[in-house]
């Protein structure tokens, strides 16, 4: 178990070392709910929550994650609670009022920005929500950074009462280097469980008006605190030599040092551990020493600005650069920042002799093989083509690609429901909106209330995989065990939303699809509808199955009857199909395959088969015997 | 001293295993080693790349464009889409065997010849091309294709890495089937 060992050095991704800082400051309680890059924290801590006495959740949502954190906080323990950037601000209700009211065991946020959007939404800079509520920042740029300031993020909680933002980036989160172990925390190497109390303090506790008053003054006199925390424990490190000066953070620093390595020039670097509060003093005597300053951030001029203020009341005249030659929109690497040094310093850029790459089918991520996303979709369009479909965030955001293009919209977790509400009133139309069970539990439930109440003319398909797939398969309520594999109540969501009141609920096997185009057409002569659709997510699935040496059935094209119509192909668009051009036949690809019988099904020649065990085919493969064996993928996954 | 190397293919090929085992096995010989890897949306079916650099000091895990020593493709539509990283005198692993993507059963786009991409890239360095899959096959299942993939590259990496760093990292990384795993090191590290 050498994640647990107390020295040495391993290769850790940016994420195993903020769990495994948190394990070495002897952390009471990780909560979180995934989201990339942030996931692998509580994956992780997790995995070794049994060893160490660790207590680890996921939670429904981030707002209630926090809320789980800061009630260890509050009861005299360390909590962290991790979360991507735009979790942020499902919890920020949650985060700005205890901003006021801070921590009392030491209490860390961990926010996973994602510049360049590689798997989000959009690319906001959380430093600046650590500026908005208040709160420390601290910006690590590799995987030991991110260890050595999980563990100082803990001590400057305790030291000033705060709570304190870590901010990472997926190229922190999501990189694998050396980091060196230290000693775990004498609870988590006991195998402890800790617990806390929680001592009443009113004042601080509840946030009634005349009480918040007296906590905001306590933010900026935490603020300060910080300051003297950072220069007593050497964070902001001035690095090299010379009248240009370069202020950077995190793993911009990198980039920074690369450059300055090819280009053979110097620069005295001021690099920033902590970016907030921003140490004014040290900011203007560094810059006083300089003829020209160049702030090297991604996205957001946060420390830019910051800098020409300090620069502006202080009446220095040095010239700084920074978002007017480097981009505002994307990440930063190698070539940008070297150009951006380059014209800094008045040199010719240097611009890499980069290949074009030809015209290329694309391959966009898909939905897998057997997904049954993919008949959810293909039933949808079917079934009523002309209603608006919200979609919402999970893999079935995928119904937007080629061929299925079975969506209208996708904007944050769970605002399928709410923007189905709205737009069933704004088009006086039925309305057909997808969500997958996890979002379903985030931020669904209160919208789905509110269609109920303010009668709603939506059918709302449930995409019930019993897991959190897109973001690596962290359970959730559907799942039937919680974070650490404890079991626990599997929410039913049918029974949920009868309760809730919805007019029509019905709980269909996607894998059957005149079963799911039944259920929709009925699902459009009520009001409110409701559609679970219940089959396991097939990777997982397969995995499972394959690992339990189950047989996964395969399908096969019989080659005789195939007319090339390409069907199957253009309604579904599975992976394991496979057109050729030449024969003018589709082919099923054994590897990819993993037997949901969807091209089957659709197949206007019937020209797909299952294979059987002794080889033989069988083309009637809708029989209740395959209905069975489906049922039992559901209920028997685990 | 930088050594870059770049790693691409199709999500589920187990390119990110690859890049971590190439990591560790340079920590192991006493190098610094930064693998970068992307998660998420890359996962289902998409073109995936990661990449792993080797150096003397601490250095972000980013390969530049137009830098990359060592580029290694698991899906020969994968090598050429990344020659933005190739430069003069990149060298190539690349396995032959195609995955068709959606998009080539569709309308007329056109999966291009593997032939030609091969061609293309000589025009940058030395090309290993094999059919990875069928070696992979022989040996019992695809998920091979990973280690075969991994033996060719230590082989080209030898002079930074030692077989026996590689080989322990492997061991470190991979609980299950290691027999056969090892056995389609080697097979790759003789081609
Ligand atoms: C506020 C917020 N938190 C987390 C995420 C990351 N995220 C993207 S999709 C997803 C979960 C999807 O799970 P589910 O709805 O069950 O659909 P599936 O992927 O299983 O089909 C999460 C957590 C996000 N985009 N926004």
């Amino acid at each position: 178990m050498a994640f647990l060992d107390e020295n040495g050095v391993e290769l850790l991704l940016g994420n195993e070392a903020i769990a495994r800082g948190a394990f070495e400051a002897d952390v009471a309680c990780v909560s979180a709910y995934p989201g990339t890059p942030s996931s692998e924290i509580p994956e992780v801590a997790a995995k070794y929550a049994k060893n160490t006495g660790v207590y680890v959740e996921y939670s429904t949502n981030e707002k209630v994650a926090m809320e789980v954190a800061i009630a260890y906080s509050w009861s005299g323990l360390r909590a962290m609670v991790t979360m991507k950037h735009v979790g942020l601000n499902v919890a920020a209700d949650t985060f700005m009022s205890v901003a006021y009211q801070g921590a009392v065991g030491g209490m860390l946020v961990v926010s996973a920005d994602d510049p360049g959007m590689w798997s989000s939404q959009n690319e906001q800079d959380n430093r600046l929500f650590g500026r908005f509520a208040g709160v420390p920042v601290l910006v690590p740029g590799t995987p030991q950074e991110a260890k050595d300031f999980t563990k100082l993020g803990f001590e400057l909680s305790e030291a000033t009462g705060s709570l304190v933002l870590l901010r990472t980036t997926t190229r922190v989160s999501h990189t694998r280097a050396p980091v060196k172990l230290e000693a775990l925390g004498e609870g988590v190497r006991k195998g402890e469980t800790k617990s806390g109390k929680f001592q009443s303090n009113p004042t601080k506790f509840i946030s009634l008006p005349a009480n918040a008053r007296r906590n905001h003054p306590e933010v900026l006199r935490r603020l300060n605190d910080a300051l003297e925390f950072a220069r007593s424990r050497g964070l902001n490190r001035v690095i090299g030599e010379g009248d240009f000066g370069i202020i950077t953070e995190g793993v911009e620093y990198l980039y920074v040092k690369e450059a300055l390595r090819d280009l053979g020039v110097s620069a005295k670097i001021l690099k920033l551990d902590m970016v907030y509060p921003l140490d004014e003093e040290l900011v203007a005597e560094f810059c006083s020493t300089c003829t020209s300053v160049l702030v090297v951030e991604e996205l957001e001029p946060f420390i830019e600005d910051m800098v020409k203020s300090i620069l502006f009341d202080r009446g220095l005249n040095v010239t700084v650069h920074g978002k007017d030659i480097l981009p505002r929109v994307d990440e930063l690497g190698y070539w940008k920042v070297r150009n951006a040094i380059e014209h800094a310093l008045g040199l010719s850029l240097t611009k890499p002799e980069v290949s074009q790459v030809p015209q290329l089918p694309p391959r966009p991520p898909v939905l897998c093989p057997g997904c049954a996303h993919r008949n959810v979709f293909y039933a949808v369009k079917k079934v009523d083509r002309s209603a608006v479909k919200p979609s919402d965030i999970g893999c079935y955001t995928l119904g937007a690609m080629e061929p299925l293009k079975a969506i209208d919209t996708c904007i944050a977790m769970g605002a399928s429901v709410g923007l189905s509400s709205g737009l069933a009133k704004a088009q006086g139309n039925r309305v057909v909106a997808t969500i997958g069970d996890s979002t379903f539990f985030h931020t669904g439930l209160p919208a789905l209330v509110n269609a109920v109440y303010n009668k709603a003319r939506l059918t709302l398909v449930v995409l019930d995989n019993r897991i959190t797939a897109m973001t690596g398969h962290q359970p959730n309520p559907s799942t039937g065990f919680t974070a650490t594999g404890e079991v626990s109540p599997n929410l039913d969501i049918a029974e949920i939303a009868r309760a809730l009141g919805a007019d029509y609920v019905s709980s269909v096997d996607p894998y059957d699809l005149s079963e799911l185009e039944r259920a929709l057409r009925e699902a459009a002569e009520h009001v409110v509808s409701v559609v679970v659709a219940k089959q396991p997510c097939a990777l997982l699935r397969a995995s499972l199955l394959r690992q339990k040496k189950e047989r996964i059935p395969t399908y096969q094209v019989d080659a005789a009857k195939c007319t090339g119509c390409r069907v199957c192909v253009n309604l579904l668009g599975c992976p394991a199909l496979v057109f050729d051009r030449e024969a003018k036949k589709v082919s099923i690809n054994e590897d990819l395959c993993t037997g949901c019988s969807a091209c089957a099904q659709v197949c206007p020649y019937n020209a797909i088969y299952e294979v059987l065990p002794d080889g033989s085919k069988k083309f009637d493969v809708l029989t209740d015997e395959v209905k069975e064996r489906w049922q039992r993928w559901y209920s028997t996954l685990f | 001293m930088v050594f870059n190397i770049v790693l691409s293919g199709v999500g589920g090929q187990g390119i990110l295993t690859a890049a971590k085992i190439i990591g560790r096995a340079a920590v192991h010989e006493g190098h610094y080693a930064a693998v970068g890897e992307i998660h998420g949306l890359a996962q289902r079916g998409g073109s995936v790349i990661g990449f792993v650099r080797i150096s003397d000091e601490e250095v972000s895990s980013t390969v530049p464009e137009a830098s990359a020593d060592l580029l290694v493709a698991f899906e020969p539509l994968e090598a050429i889409r990344y020659v933005n990283y190739a430069k003069k005198g990149t060298k190539f692993v690349i396995n032959t065997s195609p995955i068709v993507p959606v998009s080539a059963n569709l309308g007329n786009v056109v999966y291009p010849s593997v032939e030609g991409i091969r061609e293309q890239l000589q025009s940058f360095g030395p090309v290993s091309a094999f059919d990875a899959l069928e070696i992979a096959k022989e040996i019992g299942n695809p998920i091979y294709v990973n280690t075969i993939m991994l033996g060719k590259a230590s082989q080209l990496l030898s002079e930074l890495v030692s077989r026996d760093s590689v080989e322990r990292a492997i061991r470190e990384s991979i609980s299950r089937d290691l027999e056969n795993n090892m056995a389609a090191f080697d097979r790759g590290y003789s081609l």
